[in-house]
Formats: structure tokens, sequence, C-alpha cells
């Protein structure tokens, strides 16, 4: 029952508020018996066995089972309250009737404190802009990055996933995009180690999603200066702080998730390509539209040996329906002195695209254990394991999704005989074939350990020490079968290994102060210097020529490919910060920190970034006396920090080897000095107003931010005469401001712990994004890349649509958009369309409970962006290519809409067999989509059995679930053939579409 | 105690992290200072221009292609991928990604060749007395390459020299001082056609000035006899500076260099019985200069050898009607211009044999483009220069010169060398030599020239085909060609030198690269463009 409550008050501390005291001062007698009863902030349930304590007395008492108390109380003293598992209380005036003490969680009270830079902090205190998720949304979610679990749960946090294969790199952006060239990614904390994230294996593997999410006590995201500044150097970006979980004195407890389910696709039926008979008839429009005689069509199908009787579903050849399961168990316990935790779990989850596979297994132990008086120590020791398998991707011919779109239906899998692949097109890539027998597996490995002393040296005044290692192992094979593709037959079979080692060392030495004065001034203050060094190794062999049954380089008889490399970075740091508080009212805070980087030319090798931000609680001052408004808060930051996202030796004139001739080795200029490259400039501002309303079951905040980024480390594109065709430079300035609001409401508050509940959440996000300063010779390809215009504009020639009277697709000539053309090159040049960007994005979660069940869902909505198709133009060419074996990725959507008939307004242009676009790579606004979304991107449907049906197993909660992510979706535009989830970048890009699990579940805790 | 340790265990992480700390050197990289600071760096930046020519963006593939699909020899089949779409039908822009590459490509080698040269003085100066020789070939080499970069640049980008009395027309910018830092990035405009001639032939001079004169090549202190076709030596410059020469339309240069070349005797003719495997072996006799694709270093996919062989993309074909099958439902048209320049018993058409499209739906019975196909070791080096040219220049040169002097010894010599080549591709009795009475004296006194020189360019064509050398024979003789398109509607086009502004005779040349018009003020495009 005692659980029951507790999990009951993890929903309930959204709102977290500090206990409820009255401001009025009352002539009091010596002594008085008070009474009261103490029950659970929001929820209103009575908590006992709660002890009580006079000040200065030392009488004390205990809460019954109704959570009621009385005690007699001399003049001046005060009452504190305490339980183990709760927040301690201290009350000191007191009301004439009974008094109501409201505690909170002393475990997972996300809200009241906050995990920020290299300290904790009471959120009430905290002038800076942060996003958390609760655990409850994070603990035994089926993605396989927390990352993922980010979308929709925090305000301005983008994340996106670029395509459907599990455990790959999501595309997380916080308030925007900040930088051109280089790299706009978060920095991602794990338990005070800056960890590395990213692919490194090759295979779009994700060091990230090593880490089990189940086992993550704290994520915090850090938006704005007074929040990022002490990352300096990395922080430009945002930075994702990662706490993990730490054990509790006590009985020891066991937690397990046991979860299967099933993945599967949302592409609709009308989004697949056309069927055999669908495209002969296409064809033969397109074979009259070109000016033949309908009747000599069969002689030419018969000329081109076309079998119409063939009919293949390349999507059914391609996709199927994948597995998901995930199991985690953990154990937690200790004694006063020494705690622990302990977990371990194994996550599989099979891409709907066939060979698309992923699972990881994970192992963490945590100990923290007081080894003298005024010293602890934590160590914590990870490790995961993560295998990737995947397809090649892209333009490639060995791409199965590419041949999935594109391949024509009368194309028959095998030969006449049934079991032997036909080869004769796609360059021999038979796409069943390749799914076959081609292999490219990665297995991601990572340790980290991480040694955490705490000294107290003085009152006030602590030494705390963080020495880690997060070591990070890849290992890639790629098999290609001599059989498949004739690149691979030419070569005799490809087999290649790649191995890389990323050591990443971290030592971080901070002292802290904290003192009171006169019981008003409240001043924290600590400063540390930080060490980090980071090499990446790596060997790559790839041979041909293999020996039949072989798949390791050693069957390979021609070696093509042997080489290793090292590279490096380091950054030293020292750093400030200070907080102050008055009275629980005035907050000012303040942090500096200089950076030194390795990567930066040695003119500029060190720059110092800093932050200031200050808050009021104005519900704390004396003159508000709102009932209905339980806090209000408002507070401003402003800072810099820096970006660093660049390559290891940017900076550095270079001749680069590998470059070799005759088996001599050779050296070329590959890069030009600059003697003056340093860090972005990011100039983050914001403003917030927090609030909680009605008791605080209705509370919020809301921000508006921008963010200015400039001195951007920009490749600039010079005349290639000059040995290179880029440069990089600091130049060149971005934008981008926006407004976050974020809102919690408990609609309907339970009168008994298994009452009807009913919460929402919501958050939505949006963000402006402008190009303020840039070269004006800097490239536009399919962005326009110009002052003014948002970072991701699509550019492209102006599609005008078809023409009624005949069919025939137009582009316009002007940018009046009055005049038309039927001939592609003489269209307008490109044009700026919409952008990649979403206008606004955010998430809705509702969540009912009631007697045990539970219903929790998620609407996701992404929405005014823009979407471009960069292989549209080859895949829906209108028949001009004839009867390519690989050029028809129409849709049965847009089959349905073509022109056929003189005054049909449509944009699907009619037909035309070698039609006159043939060769022209006709690139237009056509293959733009409106990327807008709504999404029910997480549903839960619960029951959680009730304790008395337990207590004799001994288990303390018990829940069985039905769980879905992305079980539906609504997207504006039906044009476009796949899921409407892309990259960040706003480009379709013949990716393993973003997909759909389902799943049962059970977590029970012991 | 405790409190102690742990402390001075602190303060050990910070003793240990010094100034140094910061220092961190690229390990697969050379520093811009360093390079020419050593014999062995400066060695492999020479490598390292080799190697950049090894590109598929240069002589790897696309040198060697444009040259061929942009005229009468070669078009792309029904059965193909995006490669040379828009040069396919003489229709290719300022974006063609191939252009662009190609011409970042050249300049690339260029500008490496630079930094070697203007770095003579500091590698003689750390060279051992012993290296001293090998170090003046090593920026011989320099030379010679960036003449030849040079060469191909003015010849891809720009009209020949003669295409205006004086040479003053524009052709691409000499870029000639080596860059290092960003502060030196320079913004060139296009020098005039003499200008650059004029540096190539300086180049081409400075070069044999430090080349060895028994055209060995000095590898790591030692002469190596394996390599003078694969590295320019003195030879190869020669042989260079005789099709420079044949290009200028300086026919008694022309002779000059190509004699020495010939009477080096450090090159035979490939004889008929093994011209097909010889001509794709590495290192063969006629070799002048070869550029080296190994086993593990080639261009693999992008490779000419996967872009011809069937078994790799396969999609350039020997020319052919436009008439097909697959767009008529009719049956092939037998019109093949280059197959059927050759005679049945010329060994040469076996580079072009007979065969089917290996891709369903593809043409049957079609000239393939077989010179170089292996595409499993990809070991067969590319010919740059060989000594057939040799012969046929110098033939040429020396027609031209008899038909001005009316010098009958010429014509002599001329009908030589063009009939040695001649008779040994074809060794059929049907096959006549070219006789004096092609180019008889006229009533009139003259040498004829037409006949005898039209006839040398038919020997050139089916001599070199598909060796990156057709649009240039038929740029500077300003010979009409018709530009055959298999693949599109089937429109054929006449490219007619006469009408010099007609938007197809205009993309004889290629563009300059939009990227390069963009970002560089001082760039002006080519006409057409």
């Amino acid at each position: 029952m005692k659980r029951i409550a507790t999990i009951a008050a993890l929903w309930g501390i959204l709102l977290g508020v500090l206990p409820q005291a009255a401001f009025s001062q009352k002539a009091e007698p010596e002594s008085r018996t008070i009474k009261g009863k103490v029950v659970l902030q929001r929820e209103n349930t009575p908590l006992s066995n709660v002890s009580i304590q006079a000040s200065k007395s030392k009488t004390g008492t205990v809460t019954a089972e109704d959570g009621t108390f009385s005690i007699v109380l001399k003049k001046g003293e005060t009452l504190r309250f305490s339980r183990v598992d709760l927040q301690s209380e201290t009350v000191s005036t007191f009301p004439s009737q009974s008094l109501t003490v409201q505690m909170q969680q002393a475990e997972n009270n996300l809200e009241d404190v906050l995990v920020v830079a290299y300290s904790n902090q009471r959120k009430k205190t905290f002038t800076g802009s942060v996003g958390t998720i609760k655990n409850a949304v994070i603990e035994s979610a089926p993605n396989a990055s927390v990352q993922e679990t980010m979308q929709g749960n925090i305000a301005g946090v983008q994340s996106t996933n670029g395509s459907g294969q599990p455990g790959s790199v999501p595309n997380i952006r916080i308030r925007g995009v900040g930088s051109i060239n280089a790299s706009a990614a978060p920095l991602y904390v794990i338990d005070g180690i800056p960890v590395v994230s990213g692919d490194i294996s090759g295979l779009n593997s994700n060091t990230i999603a090593g880490l089990n999410a189940n086992d993550i006590e704290n994520l915090t995201v850090l938006k704005d200066a007074s929040a990022t500044s002490l990352y300096g150097s990395r922080a430009a970006n945002g930075v994702v702080l990662i706490t993990t979980k730490k054990g509790k004195a006590g009985k020891t407890k066991l937690g397990l998730i046991y979860q299967r389910g099933v993945t599967s696709n949302t592409i609709r039926e009308e989004q697949k390509t056309l069927t055999t008979p669908q495209y002969l008839q296409y064809y033969k429009e397109g074979w009259v539209n070109a000016g033949n005689r309908a009747n000599s069509f069969d002689s030419l199908l018969a000329a081109n040996s076309i079998d119409p009787t063939i009919n293949t579903d390349w999507f059914d050849k391609v996709l199927r329906q994948g597995n998901y399961t995930q199991y985690n168990l953990n154990a937690s316990g200790g004694s006063d002195k020494t705690t622990y935790f302990l977990s371990g779990s194994y996550y599989k989850s099979d891409a709907p695209t066939k060979n698309i596979d992923y699972d990881k297994a994970t192992y963490r132990l945590n100990i923290n254990s007081e080894i003298a008086k005024s010293i602890t120590i934590k160590g914590g020791l990870s490790g995961s394991f993560q295998r990737t398998s995947n397809f090649l991707g892209g333009s490639f011919f060995g791409n199965p999704v590419r041949a999935m779109y594109r391949l024509a239906p009368w194309l028959p899998v095998y030969k006449s005989d049934g079991v032997t692949y036909q080869l004769d097109y796609n360059s021999g890539y038979n796409p069943v074939a390749v799914l076959e027998t081609t292999k490219r597996n990665a297995k991601t490995y990572n340790i980290s350990a991480v040694l955490n002393p705490t000294v107290r040296l003085a009152k006030g005044l602590t030494f705390e020490g963080n020495y880690a290692l997060d070591f990070n192992h890849a290992f890639r094979t790629i098999y290609y079968d001599p059989r498949v593709g004739n690149a691979n037959v030419a070569a005799g079979g490809v087999i290649s290994n790649y191995t890389q080692d990323i050591v990443n060392w971290i030592t971080t030495n901070i002292v802290r102060y904290k003192t009171t004065i006169k019981d008003d001034h409240n001043l924290e203050l600590f400063a540390g210097i930080e060490h980090q060094s980071r090499t990446d190794m790596d060997i790559n062999i790839e041979v041909n020529g293999i020996a039949p049954g072989t798949n390791t380089p050693a069957g390979g008889s021609n070696p093509v490919l042997t080489t290793g490399t090292e590279t490096g970075n380091r950054l030293m740091s020292k750093f400030l910060n200070g907080n102050y508080s008055y009275n629980d009212r005035f907050f000012v805070s303040g942090s500096i920190r200089e950076d030194a980087s390795s990567r930066f030319a040695k003119n500029f090798q060190s720059a110092v970034f800093w932050s200031v931000g200050a808050g009021w609680n104005i519900s704390n001052e004396k003159f508000f006396k709102v009932d209905w408004v339980k806090e209000l808060r408002i507070r401003a930051s402003y800072g810099y920090t820096g970006n660093q996202g660049i390559d290891n030796f940017e900076s550095q004139g270079l001749y680069s080897a590998g470059s070799d001739y005759d088996f001599r080795s050779g050296l070329t200029l590959s890069q030009l000095a600059n003697d003056n490259l340093t860090w972005e400039k990011n100039i983050p501002f914001n403003l917030g107003l927090d609030f909680s309303l009605a008791k605080g079951r209705f509370s919020g905040s809301i921000e508006f931010y921008t963010r200015t980024s400039s001195n951007l480390l920009l490749s600039q594109s010079i005349p290639s005469v000059n040995g290179v065709t880029s440069i990089t430079v600091n130049s060149g300035a971005m934008r981008n401001s926006g407004m976050e609001l974020t809102l919690s409401s408990i609609n309907i508050a339970p009168t008994t712990s298994r009452g009807f509940k009913w919460t929402t959440d919501f958050n939505i996000t949006t963000n402006r994004n402008r190009i303020t300063e840039l070269d004006p010779a800097y490239p536009s390809g399919s962005y326009l890349r110009r002052v003014g215009v948002d970072f991701y504009t699509h550019f492209q020639r102006a599609y005008a649509g078809v023409n009624p009277d005949n069919g025939e697709q137009l582009w316009f000539t002007n940018t009046a958009k009055d005049s038309t053309t039927n001939v592609f090159t003489t269209a307008l040049p490109r044009q700026a369309f919409g952008s990649a960007s979403p206008k606004f994005y955010g998430g809705l979660t509702n969540s009912f409970t009631y007697n045990g069940f539970g219903l929790s869902f998620q609407l996701y909505a992404f929405w005014g962006n823009t979407i471009y198709d960069e292989y549209g133009y080859l895949q829906k060419t209108d028949a001009n290519l004839g009867f390519s074996d690989q050029s028809n990725g129409m849709s049965r959507y847009e089959y349905e809409r073509r022109w056929t008939t003189v005054g049909q307004k449509t944009d699907v242009p009619k037909p035309i067999f070698l039609g006159p676009t043939a060769g022209s790579s006709p690139e237009s606004s056509r293959f733009l989509y409106d990327g807008s979304y709504l999404r029910l991107r997480d549903i839960t449907l619960s029951y959680t059995i009730a304790p008395k049906m337990l207590s004799k197993w001994k288990i303390n909660t018990a829940r069985i679930y039905m769980r879905a992510q992305n079980l539906f979706t609504i997207t504006k535009d039906k044009r476009f053939n796949t899921d409407p989830e892309v990259s960040v970048d706003g480009v379709m890009s013949q990716r393993p579409p973003v997909f759909r699990t389902v799943l049962f579940g059970l977590d029970i805790n012991l | 105690m405790k409190k102690l340790l742990l402390i001075i265990f602190a303060g050990s992480c910070l003793v240990a992290c010094n100034k140094d700390f910061l220092e961190v050197k690229p390990q697969q990289n050379v520093l811009i200072t360093d390079v020419f600071s050593q014999v062995s760096t400066s060695r492999a930046a020479v490598n390292g221009l080799y190697s950049l020519m090894q590109s598929y963006s240069y002589y790897g593939r696309d040198a060697m292609v444009i040259p061929e699909v942009l005229s009468d020899n070669l078009t792309r089949s029904v059965r193909t991928g995006n490669r040379y779409t828009g040069m396919n039908t003489m229709t290719h822009t300022a974006t063609d990604a191939n252009v662009s590459r190609m011409w970042n490509q050249m300049y690339q080698v260029a500008t490496n060749a630079n930094a070697i040269i203007a770095n003579e003085e500091n590698i003689k100066k750390v060279a051992t007395p012993l290296e001293q020789e090998e170090v003046l070939q090593l920026v011989g080499e320099a030379y010679a390459v960036r003449a030849l970069v040079y060469f191909d640049l003015a010849k891809f980008f720009g009209r020949p020299l003669k295409f205006t009395a004086n040479g003053s027309h524009l052709c691409v910018p000499l870029v000639l001082k080596p860059i290092t830092t960003i502060a030196e990035v320079v913004f060139p405009a296009r020098n005039t056609a003499a200008e650059v001639y004029a540096q190539i032939d300086n180049d081409v001079t400075e070069a044999l000035k430090r080349l060895p004169t028994n055209g060995g090549v000095i590898s790591s202190g030692t002469v190596n006899n394996a390599l003078f076709r694969t590295r320019l030596n003195r030879f190869s410059v020669l042989a260079l500076r005789a099709r420079i020469a044949i290009f200028k339309e300086d026919w008694a240069a022309a002779v000059t260099a190509s004699t020495e070349v010939i009477a080096s005797g450090k090159y035979s003719l490939y004889p008929y019985s093994s011209m097909l495997q010889d001509f794709r072996a590495q290192n063969s006799i006629e070799s002048v200069f070869e550029v080296v694709n190994n086993s593990n270093d080639n261009p693999g996919t992008d490779s000419y050898a996967y872009l011809s062989s069937q078994q790799g993309y396969g999609e350039l074909l020997g020319t052919i009607n436009s008439m097909n099958s697959r767009s008529t439902g009719t049956t092939l048209s037998t019109f093949r211009s280059l197959y059927d320049a050759y005679s049945a018993t010329d060994v040469r058409r076996g580079f072009v044999a007979l065969g089917n499209r290996n891709s369903l739906g593809g043409e049957t019975n079609v000239p393939l483009c077989t010179k170089y196909v292996n595409i499993s070791t990809f070991q067969e080096n590319i010919k740059v220069l060989r000594l057939a040219e040799v012969y046929l220049s110098r033939g040429e040169a020396l027609a031209r010169l008899a038909i001005a002097n009316n010098d009958a010894n010429q014509l002599t010599a001329s009908l030589a060398d063009i009939n040695l080549i001649r008779k040994l591709r074809d060794t059929s009795s049907n096959t006549r030599p070219y006789a004096a009475s092609l180019m008889a004296t006229p009533p009139t006194g003259t040498l004829r020239a037409t006949a005898f020189v039209d006839s040398i360019m038919v020997e050139r064509r089916k001599e070199l085909a598909l060796e990156g050398q057709r649009l240039f024979d038929l740029n500077r003789t300003q010979t009409n060609f018709v530009k055959i398109n298999s693949a599109g509607n089937g429109a054929s086009r006449l490219i007619s030198y006469a009408t010099i502004t007609n938007q197809y005779t205009l993309r004889t040349i290629l563009p300059i690269p939009v990227s390069q018009v963009q970002n560089n003020p001082n760039m002006v495009q080519n006409p057409g463009f």
C-alpha cells in the first residue's frame, strides 16, 4: 500500500510546492497543543509514521495511520517533520485551527531539486532554463535511446529520428540550429562525464543508446546561458545532463520490467508503388502520349522482354513485421553507510524493414559509501554492448529501400526455375538477394568508470573530485557476397573489418563553499579545474576475392584497403560559479569558465565564457496575497557560450597521407592554415515565468528566448585554383528565438489512493531561425543560404503544376509566377520554399487512473515544416526513361491523380514514354511536401494489481500493460510515400522508415 | 588521514596536467610547414601528384571518357545510370558535377606541383650531395606534371591556341605560386590562351632541364629502370611536347620532339597478334606514360574499367544509331560510326567488339567499350602517352609541313610513319598503305592537303579511340561530326564548327563550373553556358 502511494506520488510531484506557511503572526501562549494531519503534497494522501520533533523540548511523536498527530509545543519552538523517504519539513508558524503539513518524496524530487552543471540546485533558486522528463516517462519506454523519449516531452528540444533504424542517432536540436557547418548536437554528460556521443561504428549506431534508460534517475536538458555556460566551449548547442540511480538504505528492492511486442510500418497502402497492371496502364498511356499507337504497345512489351504476368510487390519483399523485447532487472539497497544500485538489461528491436536489427545488453553498478565521517566515495561502473545490423543506404544500388521504391513490378525476383536469383537488373543488386546475402553488423561497446569522492573540509566547505574513464569500442564487419551486385561479382566478394577505440579521460576537482548569513543571505560558491583528453584510434581492412565459405578478411585473396588512423583533442578548463539568494525572494547567479582547446589556432587557443542570471519569487513577497496563485516566479539570464564542434586539426595547414602511387607513399595538400580560427560565439538570453495555481494543481512555465550565434565556424567555398575547395573561417551569424510553454495539470485529483485521477501535461515550442550574417558567396545547394532566411529554407526550381489542357508538367519562368514553360531547362533558377524546421512542435499527454486501471496517451504534433524528397526526380520520372528497370517510385495515391483527360486539374502530370525531361534531372518544388503531422506517439493501457492480491507473493507492486508507439499518424500532405518523421534537415532519403511498436509489458517490484 | 590521502590523490591529477597538455599533433597528416623540410616527405609530395592524376575525376576516368562522349566515338546505353547524361546530348551545363570535379582535381594537381617547384631550394638545402640529382628530378617531374595539367585544362576549358590569331581568347587562370594559409587565397581571372601555352612551354623546358638526360628515374636514391613508364621522364615529357606542339600547330617542334622519343629506343609498338592484351597490361612496351592502378589503389567502381565492363556499369557503347528496340519495338539499325571505321581485320576493332548490353532490356549486338575491362583487380594502368601517338603526330606534322613547304621528302617521311601504324594494326593484305599519290602534285605545282590529312585524322581516331583524344582532334582541326544520342528520344546532331556560336558547337568545350564563377568575381564563363 505504501509503495502504491509512492508510485502514485510520483505523478503528483510534478507541481512541487513548499508546505503552505501562513504569513500572519499572532501572539502565542506559552505552550499549546498542536493538532493536525500530514499528507502527501498535492495528492492529499495521509502519511503515517512521520516523526515529529519539537525543536527545543525534544518531545516527539509519530503520525497515525490516517496521518493525524497531536503534540504539545512551547512558545518559540518549531516542529520538524521527517520520514526516511520524505523531505524533512520544519514548521514555525501555526494556525489556530488544525495544522495541515504537506510533505513530498525525498527521492525523485525532480521538481524541487534540479540537477544542473556540476551541482544540484533548488528549482526556485535557479535562474536558468532547463527541461526535465518525469522518471515515469523514461522508465520502461520502448525506445532504444532516451534521446527518443525526449520527443514531445520537453519544450525546446526537437528530437527527430532520421531513420527507422533502432538505436541510430536521432537528431536532437535544443532551441534551434545555431551553426552552419559545425556540429549542432548537444553535449551529453552522464554522471559528470562529458561522454562520446554519436556513431562510432559507421553503421549509424549511437553510443548514447548504450545507456539503459531504466537506470536514469534524472535527465535534465540545459537550455540557456545560466544553465550551460559552465560547459564553456561545448555548451552552445545545449547540454543533456543525465544522472543514474543510486541505492537507498533499507530493505533490498528488486524491480523487473518485461516487455514483448512487434514492430510494423506506418506506410499506407496508397503510399506503395504501382502494381504491374497499374504500371503497364500508366506506361501504355505514356506510349500513346508520346505519339504512338496503342496497339503497338504489346509488341513494345515483347521487345523489352516484359512479362506482364509478373507482379512483384517489392514492399512486401523488403518490409516485414519485426520483434521487440525488453527485459530489465535492478536491485538496490544498502546500509546507513553504504548503498548500492545494480542493474542489468536486454533490449531488442528489429525494425519492420528486413535486416535492420538492433539489440543491446547493459550492466550498471553504482556504489555510495561513507568511508569516514566526512568522506563519501561514489563509484560507478557500467558496461553496454550494442549490436546493429543494417544495409547500404542512399543512392546505392545495394540499398533495398531504394530498390523497393524504384524497381518495376514486372521484374522477377527469381529466374524461371523459381530458385535462382534474377540478377540482370539494378546492376545485379536484386534486393531480395541483397537481403539474403549481405551482412553488415556493428558491435559497439562502452565501459564507463567513475570515481567521485566528496570530502567535507570545514563547515560549508567541501572538496569534490570526479575521475572518469569513458571507453568506447566499435567493431564493424561487412560482407558482400560474390554473387550479388555487379561490383561484388567483379571483386569476387568484399569483406571489410573496421574497429575503433575512443578513450575519453576526464578529471574534475571542485571546491564548494556554502554559507548562510543572518538566515536570509544564502551564498553558494564553487570553483573547479577540469581536464579532458580524448583519443580516437581506428583500423580499417578490406579484402576482395573471398574464398567460399569464409567470412573474415583472412578469406580474402586481394587486400584492397589497410589503413589505420589516430586523432584526438584535449580541453583544459577552470571555472567558478556563484549563487546568492536573499530570503527566498531574490536570486542572483553568475558563472565563468575558461577553456583552452587543442583544436584551435595558437593565437586563439583559449577563451572565457560566462553567464549572469537573476530571479524573483514574487509569491514570497509579503505584499503578494493572491489566494489562487501559489507560486509566481520570474527569472532572466544572459551569457556567452561556445561551440568547438569541428575537426580536431581544422586550424592547421596540412598535407594528408593516403594519396599513394605505385605502392609508394604520397602526400597531398588537404587544408590551408587558419591561424585565427576559434570558437563560435553563442549569446543566449532567456526570460522565464513559472507559476503554480489552485494549490499547485495547475502549474507551468512560459519562456522566451533568443540565441545569437556569431563567428560561425564556416566552411567557405574558395576558388579551387587554390588547391582546396573550401576553408574554415569564423564568419557569419545566426539567430534563433522562440517561446516555450509547459503546462501541467491535475484535472481530477483522487480522493483515495485508487480513486479516479486525470492529469494533463502539455508543452509547445516555437522557434524562428534567421541567418543574420553570411558571406554572399556562400553556396546555396538544395537550401537557400542567405541573410534573412531560415537555415533550412528549401531551394528548388518552382513547379507550376500540370497544364490542364494537355497534362504536361510546367515550371515557372518568373518570380511573379504568371508565366510557365514546359521545358525544364528554361525554367526559372532555384527559388526559396518553406523550411525543414517546424513552425511549432509539442506534446500533449493525458493520463487517467482509476482503481488500478490506467490509460495514458501522448499526442505529438510537428507542424509547418517542408520535406524534400531528394530522390523524387529519379523515382517519379513520368515514364521518360522508357522501360527502365529502376525509375518508378510513383505512389498509388499519385497514380490515381495523374492527368488523363483534357481540363483535368491535378498536379501529377501525364506520363510520356521517353519524354522530354529525360536526362535533365528535373529537380523542382514538385518534390517538396508539407511535412506536418499529428501522431499518437505513445499510448499505454495498464492495470496495477491491487496490493492485497500480491502480498502473499511478497510483491509490492505489479503492473501489466499494453503499450504502443506511433500507433496512429495523420499527415497533412497525402502525396509522399513514407513515414513523415524524417531527419532534421527535412530530406526524405530512401532510408528505412520510422515505424510503430506495439507491446505487452509487465513491471514488478519486490 | 583518509582525507589527506584523497587530497594528495586529487592534487596529483592536477600536477600531471601541465602546459603541454594541449599539444596534440596530427598523426596521419604532415604540417604544410614540414613537408619540404625533408627529402622523404618531398618524394611523397611528388607521389601525391601522380596519385591525384589517378583519380576518376582525372585520368582515372573522366579526362579519358568525356572527350569521347563529347564526340562521335561513344554514346550512352539505354540501360544506364546518371553519368554523362548532359554530355551525351551536348546539353551539359555549368552545374555538371563531373565537370566541377575534374576542374577541382586538375587544379589540385597544379597547386601541389606549385608547392614542389617553389620549394626547390629548400629541398636542395636538406638533401645530401648524393640526393641532389634526385631532387632535381623531383622538381623536374613537378614542372612536367604542371605542364601536362595546364595543357589538359587549356584543352577542356578553352579553344585551341590558333582559335584567335594571337591567342588572345580566354583560357584558364594560371596559378603558379603555392598557397598555404587562408591569407594567401587568390581569386584569379582567366589568362589568355597565349599566356597559358607560353607557361606550358616554359614548364616543359624547365622539366627537361632537370630530368635525367638518359630517361632514367631515380627513386629513393637509386635509379629504378622499372619506373620510366609510370613516372614522367625526359622522353615522356618530349612526347608531351609533341602532343602540345600538334595542338598548337607548331609542326616543326612536333617533328623534333617526336623524333627524339622514337630515337630513344626505349619504346616499341605493340605487335598485331597481342595488341589487345598488351594494351591492357601494365608497363607494356609501347607505353610512354601511364598512370598506375593497383589492386589496392584504384578508383574501384568509379574507374574507367568499371564504367566500360559489362560486369560493371557497362553503360558506354561505341556510337550506334539511336533507332533501337527499346524505343520503337523494331529491329536495331546497324549504323555504328566508330565500329565501322575499322576494317574487319583491324586488331583495334577488338576494343569495340560487338556484344550484348548486360542488363535486362539492354541493347544487343552493339559495340562495347573495352579498352579497360579489369574490374576484379583493376590492374590496368591508364595510358596517357604511347608510341603510336608519337608516330602519328610526327606523321601528321610532316604531312602538314610537306604541304606548306611543298616538300616531297617530308611527304615520304610522313607516309612512312602513318603506314607503319596502319599496316601494323591491320596486317591483312587488303590493307593498302597510303601512297604518295594521295598527295600527288597537281598541275598547279603544290601538294594537295585535304585527302591525306583527313586520312591521318581517321588513323588517329582508330588508334586513339577511347583514350581521351577524339574531341580535341575534332576541335583543333574544326572537323564537323555527328553526335549520336541513343538514350534520349533519338535526336542526333550535326556539330558544325562553321557556326561556332551554335549552342551545341559551343559545348565542344566545357563550362567553367558554376561554383567557380560564383565564388570568384574575376571568373568569366565560357560563351553558351
